[in-house]
């Protein structure tokens, strides 16, 4: 997983480091089931870059316009949720009035119907 | 609430209000692996130019992330043409880091992205959103007020990042006004959506006319679809091109009237660089010929104030009438300018004044 932030080439280090924090925090707690900023903190690999304007960066391809300072966290984890787990329902505790809204675009209800026969058994849709 | 509630309660309020909504595939068990705790709205532009042609060119980048950020990076992405779609109903990589000028009731956190929603609104960014964005903007922040109990919940990405963000933008590097969105968006609860409650056919109408009005003024991608008004055009050639807007007519004009007058021999205190400013440096040119005269002493010995007026009418006229003519005299100096206006102008309006003597 990546995260990059960018900030003006002028940027205080207090800021630049409230930003790695930023990035370190968000990328544990995007691979821990509880959403935890700490569990995975020491494993994201944190780069600060000063980019020139138009500079390319080597690690991702992206040119950047402006001049700045560019801060990239690298996570070798992929994310975990509940919702990104065979068996869940998106639609649990849902009102049915709201849900009723999904249900009568008929392009939004296909799709959830394709998306529940491909995941059967997988994503379980409320009926 | 569940994320899938919040977004779905958000899909209710735009539908509300008129607002049409859609879901990308997979919108529901979407999200950067945060479980979602919101508690309030960021505003944002994509940066990427959109129009009504084209109302949702982000839509890829928003739900699969660019090659240095994964998506999906919103949970709304607000379309040029007004209708909203929903991305992701979890978690997104959008906010980035809190602590910015103007949180509101919103917390500083180094986990923001799951406390807030993002609605990304598809354009530019260095020009304003269409006014169909504005009202979905609005209709966001009357969602969060019902939702979470204040419109201060919502807020610009400006006013939260510590980044140098400016998104929501309508001008290179400036944000729009966030106050008056929340208070626009206050008033139009208020007003119970009036002025924005419409069929969707007369909304439709009036979508339609102003992307009329629109290419109208600026042109339109496709040739000849507005041709403006050819018929006004002076020393049309085959090259002008076809297309000839109200804003290439403007354009036209002003170069016309500017190449009809010799910029370095204008009275100093008349500066306008306009075409009003021109007209102004001519009517100083005359009084200073009625009042001084060309040399010889005065040149109109008395007028009665109905001859003046009339006098001024006939200038008005022959300069309105005999433009090309008199730019064709005009020379590279003052001199020139005054024994021109003289010929074409003083003397046949003189002349055409009953009882004046010259």
């Amino acid at each position: 997983m990546m995260i990059t932030r960018t900030l003006p080439p002028d940027a205080e280090d207090a800021t630049i480091q409230a930003v790695v924090d930023h990035v370190r925090a968000e990328l544990s707690a995007m691979a821990d089931a509880d959403d935890d900023p700490e569990t995975n903190a020491g494993d994201v690999q944190i780069r600060v870059h000063a980019l020139d304007a138009g500079a390319r960066d080597g690690t991702t391809g992206q040119v950047y316009e402006d001049a700045c300072v560019l801060v990239i966290g690298e996570l070798d984890m992929e994310p975990d949720a509940p919702y990104l787990k065979p068996g869940y329902d998106p639609f649990a505790g849902v009102a049915e009035e709201l849900e009723a809204i999904v249900r009568r675009d008929p392009a939004a209800a296909a799709a959830l119907d394709s998306a529940a026969a491909k995941n059967r058994g997988k994503h379980v849709r409320r009926q | 609430m569940s994320a899938v509630s919040d977004c779905l309660f958000f899909a209710a309020v735009f539908q509300e209000f008129g607002v049409p909504v859609e879901f990308e595939p997979g919108w529901e068990i979407r999200g950067n692996g945060q479980t979602a705790a919101y508690q309030g709205l960021i505003l944002h532009h994509t940066a990427i130019p959109a129009s009504y042609e084209n109302p949702g060119p982000g839509t890829r980048v928003l739900r699969d992330g660019r090659p240095d950020l994964d998506g999906p990076l919103c949970q709304m992405q607000g379309k040029f043409n007004g209708a909203v779609r929903f991305i992701a109903a979890h978690p997104a990589n959008h906010a980035g880091a809190s602590g910015g000028r103007s949180m509101g009731p919103l917390p500083t956190t180094n986990a923001f992205n799951r406390l807030v929603m993002g609605l990304e609104m598809d354009y530019a960014g260095n020009a304003p959103m269409s006014p169909e964005q504005y009202k979905i903007a609005k209709v966001a922040a009357i969602a969060t007020k019902r939702l979470w109990g204040t419109v201060e919940r919502a807020r610009l990405h400006f006013e939260t990042s510590i980044e140098g963000k400016w998104d929501a933008g309508w001008k290179p590097g400036t944000p729009i006004d966030a106050n008056a969105w929340r208070a626009n968006a206050l008033a139009l609860e208020a007003a119970g959506g009036d002025g924005d409650t419409m069929s969707a056919a007369g909304e439709a109408l009036i979508i339609e006319q102003n992307k009329q009005i629109l290419n109208q003024l600026t042109g339109s991608r496709e040739v000849n679809q507005f041709p403006g008004w050819p018929h006004q055009r002076f020393g049309a050639s085959v090259d002008t091109p076809k297309a000839f807007t109200l804003v290439d007519y403007i354009r036209g004009l002003d170069a016309k009237l500017m190449s009809n007058f010799d910029l370095s021999n204008r009275p100093g205190d008349l500066v306008p660089d306009d075409a009003v400013g021109h007209v102004l440096t001519l009517h100083a040119l005359l009084l200073r010929i009625l009042d001084e005269g060309l040399g010889g002493g005065p040149v109109i010995v008395e007028l009665t104030p109905e001859q003046a007026s009339a006098l001024d009418t006939h200038v008005a006229a022959i300069l309105t009438s005999r433009l090309d003519e008199l730019a064709a005299e005009l020379g590279t100096t003052e001199d020139k300018l005054v024994r021109a206006l003289q010929r074409l102008v003083l003397t046949p309006s003189l002349k055409a004044l009953p009882g004046a003597k010259v």
